[in-house]
């Protein structure tokens, strides 16, 4: 090579040799600003990137009566899951896991061909399920824990439209189950693990646990023995007279507690998407009904605790007056038959007559029976703990035009609860103090203490002691020698009211179509218990005498024996009070004065 | 012909280094494949590779490099027909056609074809019948640099086409009389290239996403801009000293893409950290330095163009390929020399390496006194 040649290769050799190290620097640059510089925001996206969380629900809390008997509990289940690659016969595998899971061949067959790393074949499988399901030992199969187990309700249709049901992530769709959700729906715990860019876990990964909380339990004031006879007894009569729908309450009269509160139809909560969603509706608390003349002892109370008439005040015996263009009957002719001209609030109530009882209300006074009505709490929802209540339908005073405020005197053109008329009637038999409904006991958590108990809760005084007392002689007249002389039970007080009204469907009634009740208060000389029972369109007979009554005795003869209510007088004569049921619900033709009231 | 023993002669550092890039090469592919089983990459295969490719290297160094010289054509044909082959009869991967294989052997020719074409195209520049004085004299290397580069293209490999016109440009540098002809010549290159990134006719259009992308990741951080933010924060969070080695974990884990071929470098930054990567360059520069040394103490000029071409291809591997991983160049698919797993580039370069050392091997005596 030419000595000129190869000083030219030289200088430019040493422009590469310099163009390279720029370039050199230029990348160490780089990477220090990289790698140094802005490292440290680099290296917190890294974490973030790797960082997956993954939430783990807490097992859900229980619902259960004041015993401590579930009605709705949470089981360990398992998922079946597939990983259709590993799978290495397909049939054969849908074969053996088809009679475990309840799925058809084909149905399996076609999961377990589906393109993807990972399918569920089933969810929610109960544990000796799953075992067997392992025992199979099928490549490519496996099952998981679900967190939230399977919600079961061991009592099935019992308390369904009290305790509701949950949907499939175990969330509250209906009931306590969803008034409780929040309580009852554990504390979510998290994993924190070390991913791959796919989400998948890194073997040895870090791996944080955050445990996953229990959920509370609840525990309600519902005796399971006393909802079971409530439901059967409610049950069995709706059949007999092929009513649409029914309610039965039971509540103690002191504090408010809820012992049964039984809808017909209902619903078994373990299969709740066959059921129409009609019968999952609490109907003792979401439907307002005209109660007829149940409502007797409302105007009854309203009078005598006003003070603008005594249990001596009478009123002319008659059978019909005209207020306001219309003319209001007792319910059937001869209801004068009691023999006298004149009555009093107590004959007005016993012989449930509406004539009697418009005249009271007139005498009262809309502002009066207002007030009273709204005292009662008949106007405002109850406030019990239950999802979907419903108020009454009054209206203001000041818009009773015509005859409604005599009408509202025996419980028509006014809409209450069973609910809110069953804790009226409470207000009635304790002494006149009308107590929030209480529905839950208390809640306890997963350690067993008692994380909160609901104490009972006086809403307001409504009435004066001594009117509650007058109250209570009047509905054991009504039994005593009244429209319900049918509920007597030898050894046993008992008082109440009948009442039988015509439905109002949209805005009008509906000719043949009744709503029968009867709300009843236990023992009548000391009382304890209220129970309400309520059944719409029965058919053949519509008389809350002849259709509610005897449901009633049945029932109240059961919360006796149940609450250990000790009969008095001669044992010869005493009512085996688990037989209550029978005289009166087979001989509907033995009770006098079925046509007495409206 | 030679004036020393070789055992005297043979540059060892050379021929040490590159074999140590090689095996850090593996141990970054370990690591690389170590979690992801998506990962392509296998140490096995890279290890053969590397026996195979030592072999060659060895080999290369004894062979009087002047022979390539003297059957540039034969090779530049060899060059063109293997090309041709990939796109007639290749097999496709990622959305390019790159691979053949000629019985047992699948390879990507556009790796070999940077030598080849190094090799072949350095016996036209050295050719002392043409003067590179006159216009007309330009056209016939240009032509035939034009010709590999477009079936480059067409696979499509935008980064082995760069590469090759990297080394053109190389041993251009070297070979022109006047320096001024060089600056007409890039000049004219980059209004050439300016017309060819912005023509829809050259350039696909991911091809230009992928191009100018790098100015702007987070335009388009779930596409596009992906690999380079993933890479950075790879490469970043190895901090000064990296997270040891097989203790990555965005690589490991998959958030960088091709990260045991051409991201391989985002392995070596997150697990060796900002000292690891400067070692790596350090080791870079050794090879570019044996080249330099090589280039100016050639026995010839078809030598010096040739270690010119070598040097060319490999700073501009190294500079596309790392500056890519931190966000400085485009990102085109071409390998880390010697790291990235795949036999056809490691062979390739240590075939390089090998025709490097007999160039060495050959030097004036006299020169390399004076270097």
């Amino acid at each position: 090579m030419k000595e000129k040649e190869r000083r030219r290769l030289r200088v430019r050799a040493s422009v590469l040799f310099w163009l390279i190290l720029i370039v050199a620097g230029l990348l160490g640059a780089r990477l220090y600003k990289v790698q140094i510089s802005e490292s440290a925001a680099l290296a917190a996206d890294a974490g973030d990137e790797q960082r997956s969380t993954f939430p783990i629900s807490g097992r859900r809390g229980d619902v259960v009566d004041r015993f401590g008997v579930a009605f709705a509990t949470s089981l360990p289940a398992s998922a079946i899951y597939a990983q259709p690659g590993q799978v290495r016969n397909p049939i054969h595998a849908a074969r053996m896991l088809a009679p475990l899971l309840g799925y058809s061949v084909a149905d399996i067959e076609s999961v377990l061909h589906e393109n993807a790393s990972y399918v569920y074949i089933a969810r929610n499988v109960t544990q000796p399920i799953a075992d067997r399901v392992d025992r199979l030992g099928l490549p490519g199969i496996g099952r998981s824990d679900e967190a939230l187990g399977l919600r079961v309700e061991p009592q099935g249709r019992v308390g369904s439209t009290l305790v509701g049901f949950t949907g499939v992530d175990s969330q509250g769709l209906a009931g306590v189950e969803v008034a409780f959700n929040d309580v009852l729906e554990g504390k979510t715990g998290q994993v924190v693990e070390a991913t791959d860019n796919s989400g998948r876990p890194i073997p040895f990964g870090a791996r944080v646990v955050q445990p996953a909380v229990v959920g509370d339990t609840v525990v309600l004031t519902i005796d399971r023995m006393l909802e079971y006879e409530a439901e059967e007894i409610l049950r069995a009569t709706a059949e007999r007279y092929h009513a649409a729908d029914g309610s039965v309450i039971i509540m103690r009269a002191q504090t408010g507690e809820i012992l049964a509160l039984a809808n017909y139809p209902n619903f078994d909560p373990n299969k709740f998407a066959n059921s129409p969603p009609s019968t999952w509706r609490d109907r003792a608390i979401t439907d307002p009904f005209e109660p007829g003349s149940t409502f007797k002892a409302i105007t009854a109370a309203a009078a005598l605790d006003s003070g603008k008439m005594t249990v001596d005040d009478t009123f002319p015996a008659r059978d019909q007056i005209e207020v306001g263009n219309r003319i209001i009957h007792n319910a059937d002719d001869g209801m004068t038959a009691s023999g006298h001209r004149y009555e009093t609030i107590d004959d007005i109530v016993t012989f449930s007559h509406n004539v009697g009882a418009a005249q009271i209300a007139m005498r009262v006074g809309s502002q009066t029976m207002y007030s009273y009505i709204q005292k009662f709490g008949l106007d405002d929802p109850t406030g019990v703990d239950l999802p979907g209540e419903s108020g009454g339908i009054l209206g203001s005073p000041d818009d009773w035009y015509g005859s409604r405020l005599a009408t509202i005197g025996f419980g028509q053109g006014v809409s209450v609860t069973a609910l809110q008329m069953t804790a009226a009637y409470a207000a009635i038999a304790n002494g006149g103090v009308l107590m929030k409904p209480l529905i839950v006991h208390a809640i306890v958590g997963p350690d067993g203490r008692i994380v909160k108990s609901f104490a009972p809760q006086v809403i307001r005084r409504v009435i004066k002691p001594e009117t509650s007392a007058a109250l209570m002689t009047i509905l054991r007249d009504v039994v005593r020698r009244g429209t319900a002389t049918a509920a007597q039970m030898s050894g046993f007080e008992l008082a109440g009211k009948t009442g039988t009204a015509q439905m109002v469907i949209n805005g009008s009634y509906v000719p043949g179509a009744y709503t029968a009740s009867f709300a009843g208060i236990i023992p009548a000389d000391k009382p304890e218990y209220v129970i309400f029972v309520k059944l719409d369109r029965p058919q053949g007979a519509y008389y809350g005498s002849v259709v509610a009554l005897p449901a009633f005795r049945e029932l109240a003869g059961r919360v006796f024996w149940r609450e250990s209510v000790v009969p008095r007088g001669d044992l010869g004569t005493i009512t085996d009070p688990m037989r209550a049921g029978g005289q009166a619900v087979g001989a509907p033709g033995l009770l006098g004065n079925d046509g007495r009231q409206q | 012909m030679l004036e020393r023993p070789w055992y005297v002669s043979l540059n060892y550092v050379l021929a040490i280094t590159a074999i140590a890039l090689s095996v850090v090469g593996l141990v970054v592919i370990k690591s690389a494949t170590l979690h992801a089983g998506d990962a392509r990459g296998d140490v096995a295969h890279q290890i053969a590779y590397l026996i195979v490719g030592v072999f060659a290297m060895v080999a290369l160094a004894f062979v009087d490099y002047h022979i390539w010289q003297r059957f540039a054509l034969p090779l530049y044909i060899v060059n063109i027909v293997m090309l041709v082959a990939v796109l007639a009869a290749g097999h496709a991967a990622l959305g390019a056609q790159r691979w053949i294989g000629i019985g047992p052997i699948v390879f990507q020719p556009s790796e070999p074809a940077k030598l080849l074409s190094t090799l072949s195209l350095a016996a036209l520049l050295a050719d002392p019948r043409r003067s590179l004085r006159r216009f007309q004299d330009f056209l016939l290397p240009l032509a035939a640099l034009a010709l590999p580069v477009l079936l480059v293209l067409k696979q499509p490999d935008l980064g082995t086409a760069l590469v090759m016109i990297a080394i053109f440009t190389a041993m251009f540098f070297f070979a022109l009389p006047k320096a001024r002809y060089f600056a007409a010549y890039a000049a004219a290159f980059v209004g050439l290239g300016a017309v060819a990134v912005t023509s829809p006719f050259v350039l696909h259009g991911y091809q230009r996403a992928r191009l100018f992308m790098f100015l702007n990741p987070q335009n388009d951080p779930q596409g596009a801009g992906w690999s380079l933010i993933q890479s950075k924060i790879a490469i970043g969070s190895g901090m000064l000293l990296g997270k040891g080695l097989f203790n990555g974990t965005q690589t490991q884990l998959g958030f960088v893409p091709e990260h045991a071929t051409d991201f391989i470098f985002t392995v070596i930054g997150e697990e060796w950290g900002f000292i690891g990567a400067l070692v790596l360059l350090a080791l870079y520069a050794i090879v570019a330095a044996s080249g330099l040394i090589a280039l100016a103490s050639a026995r010839d000029m078809y030598g010096a163009l040739v270690a010119a071409g070598i040097t060319g291809m490999f700073a501009f591997h190294i500079l596309v390929n790392v500056g890519m991983t931190i966000g400085i160049m485009p990102i085109t698919g071409i390998p880390l020399p010697f790291i990235s797993y795949g036999g056809s580039s490691l062979i390739t370069c240590l075939m390089a390496v090998g025709v490097l050392l007999n160039i060495h091997l050959q030097r004036d005596k006299i020169s390399f006194d004076d270097v």
